[in-house]
């Protein structure tokens, strides 16, 4: 089933707050490995960090 | 990309998709944002022919924009708790309806001016959610309370907890504080007179507006006059904090004044002057420190000295839209506003526990709330502000300004500028968001129709500050703090009346600058 926030309202605070968290984190962390990646040249490492970050986002849909 | 009205409505979809998810199926900033973010993502990339390196790029660049805000939210939340855990912020409020016998003055002290202070330093909902209940302690109705702590600090918004809604204008514009700041101290100035009369029209009618005109106009006219001289030399950071103290000044000597002196003692517990000067003290520190900073060279220099800058290359769309290259936004780690708002926290705290303030485990306490207080609007400003430079850098933004300035005619634009500073802010319940979503957009509609930027530009962030009070997240916070938890509608509604009002005049104001200064 989606998780939606009433689901984490019922379920727990606490665990979207680690969530949210865990989201904010990547999302302010992640660019900059990408740009390592971009600068040195390496496409995969940037191709697999971009994902991580989308997947950050997609963390915020749900927990934000 | 050529103007079609299809392209158009393509480039409108995740300032759209944040709209509908937020107003029609009640989402928060973070999930909206981040439902942007994709849809800006999808279409920069299949629509607008952006390539994958120049959107890693983006956000890269977004990540900059947004740890510049972060660092202020986070920080200006920190000196917030700090105070609060100390009873700093009680205090405040317990001293100021003492000065007055007048209720709607004494409404005025606390809806409008302390209201204001609170947006200065804390923002983020904490002027509505500390205002509200004293409000309803001087006799107010729990609807009427919410509505004067909301409207009561719309002025303070944009240059309130330390400009970040201001500093946000500068990054996602490009354009330097000093040309940004005059028009928007002027407008904002002109608002804070109108906030304070529609405040004291909600408390007491056309009797207490007309009996508290000449206070209105003094206090008034001292704070939108002192944020102006402020901001115009630099101190934006401050603009609405010391305006705010400056209109607390005022209003003591307005409160000396015959027709509003108490006629007898006045009975509730007040605050001794000890207590006050400490309660204040924390502020103090801030202020200070910040002087010190602006004024003295050689400390300016020492903390502007490790910066962090990122270099970008050139980047084009598959379409040609082309980005030069160049460094992205610079954070001055320790001389930045939020490294200001960090010293002080700490100075604050120590002070406040010197003087035996703080109960025990208050540290905890403190950032406890402060990180459950950012940690939402965080993700909302990170999202927001990824799908906002996406937009900008795959051309999307540039269309959009392209169709407004189609729509409007050059004279006419002014008008509009404000209410869709207002949109977004309500929207997105932030100044700060609908910096990031519009100004851009705003800018480069300026420029078409050839209007002066840094006016459209003010009457873009007067337009957010104002519309972000009317915003359900701040009213949702009002309304819990003085038991209107299940009943936000009784206010929701009377507020877009009220608030709209210094919108308007914000709106009709821009229209006359715009002629005056001889534009389309």
């Amino acid at each position: 089933m989606k998780p939606s926030p009433e689901s984490f309202n019922g379920g727990g605070r606490q665990n979207r707050f680690v969530l949210q968290c865990f989201a904010l984190i990547l999302m302010l962390t992640l660019p900059f490995a990408l740009y390592a990646a971009l600068q040195g040249g390496n496409i995969w490492l940037g191709v697999l960090f971009f994902s991580l970050l989308m997947a950050a986002m997609a963390l915020t849909l749900i927990s934000g | 990309m050529p103007l079609t009205f299809l392209n158009w409505l393509l480039a409108l979809t995740p300032v759209a998709v944040v709209l509908l998810l937020m107003l029609r199926f009640r989402w928060g900033g973070a999930r909206a944002g981040a439902a942007g973010w994709f849809s800006a993502l999808i279409l920069a990339r299949l629509a607008f022919g952006a390539g994958w390196e120049l959107l890693a790029y983006t956000q890269v660049k977004a990540v900059l924009l947004t740890l510049d805000v972060l660092y202020i939210i986070w920080t200006a939340l920190l000196l917030y708790h700090v105070a609060n855990e100390a009873g700093a912020v009680a205090t405040i409020g317990q001293a100021l309806p003492s000065l007055t016998g007048d209720r709607t003055l004494q409404g005025l002290l606390l809806g409008w001016v302390f209201a204001s202070f609170l947006q200065g330093m804390g923002g983020f909902g904490v002027p509505v959610a500390v205002s509200a209940p004293l409000l309803v302690g001087l006799g107010y109705s729990p609807v009427q309370a919410v509505l004067m702590a909301c409207i009561g600090h719309g002025w303070a918004v944009n240059f309130g907890s330390m400009a970040t809604s201001f500093q946000t204008l500068m990054a996602v514009t490009g354009l330097p504080g000093e040309v940004l700041a005059p028009d928007a101290a002027l407008l904002l100035g002109f608002s804070a007179l109108s906030c304070g009369a529609v405040v004291a029209f909600i408390g007491d009618g056309w009797g207490g507006l007309r009996r508290t005109l000449p206070a209105i106009l003094i206090i008034g006219s001292v704070m939108g006059g002192a944020q102006y001289l402020l901001v115009t030399h630099g101190f934006w950071t401050l603009g609405a904090t010391l305006a705010a103290l400056a209109g607390l000044a005022a209003g003591l000597a307005v409160c000396r004044l015959p027709r509003y002196r108490p006629s007898a003692p006045v009975a509730s517990a007040v605050p001794s002057k000890g207590r006050i000067v400490m309660a204040l003290s924390g502020y103090a520190v801030l202020v200070a420190l910040a002087f010190a900073f602006n004024l003295i060279p050689a400390l300016n220099r020492l903390v502007d000295s490790v910066q962090l800058d990122l270099y970008f290359p050139e980047l084009t769309t598959a379409l040609g839209v082309r980005t030069p290259a160049g460094t992205g936004r610079s954070i001055n780690l320790f001389g930045h506003p939020g490294a200001v708002l960090l010293y002080a926290s700490v100075a604050a705290f120590l002070l406040y526990r010197r003087a035996g303030y703080y109960p025990s485990a208050a540290l905890r306490r403190i950032l406890d709330r402060t990180a459950h207080g950012a940690v939402g609007s965080s993700l909302g400003v990170a999202a927001m502000v990824g799908m906002a430079v996406m937009m900008s850098h795959s051309g999307m933004t540039g269309l959009l300004a392209q169709g407004l300035s189609r729509v409007f005619s050059g004279s006419l634009y002014p008008l509009a500028a404000p209410f869709i500073g207002a949109l977004g802010a309500f929207i997105t319940g932030s100044n700060n968001n609908s910096n990031v979503l519009f100004a851009v957009l705003q800018m480069r509609t300026a420029e078409l129709l050839r209007l002066s930027v840094p006016l459209i530009l003010g009457a873009q962030t007067a337009g957010g500050s104002l519309g972000s009070i009317m915003a359900p997240a701040k009213v949702i916070v009002g309304c819990s703090t003085v038991g209107l938890g299940e009943d936000e509608s009784a206010v929701m509604k009377p507020i877009l009346g009220y608030g709209l009002l210094p919108v308007l005049l914000v709106a009709l104001l821009a229209v006359l600058l715009a002629r005056s200064m001889g534009g389309a």
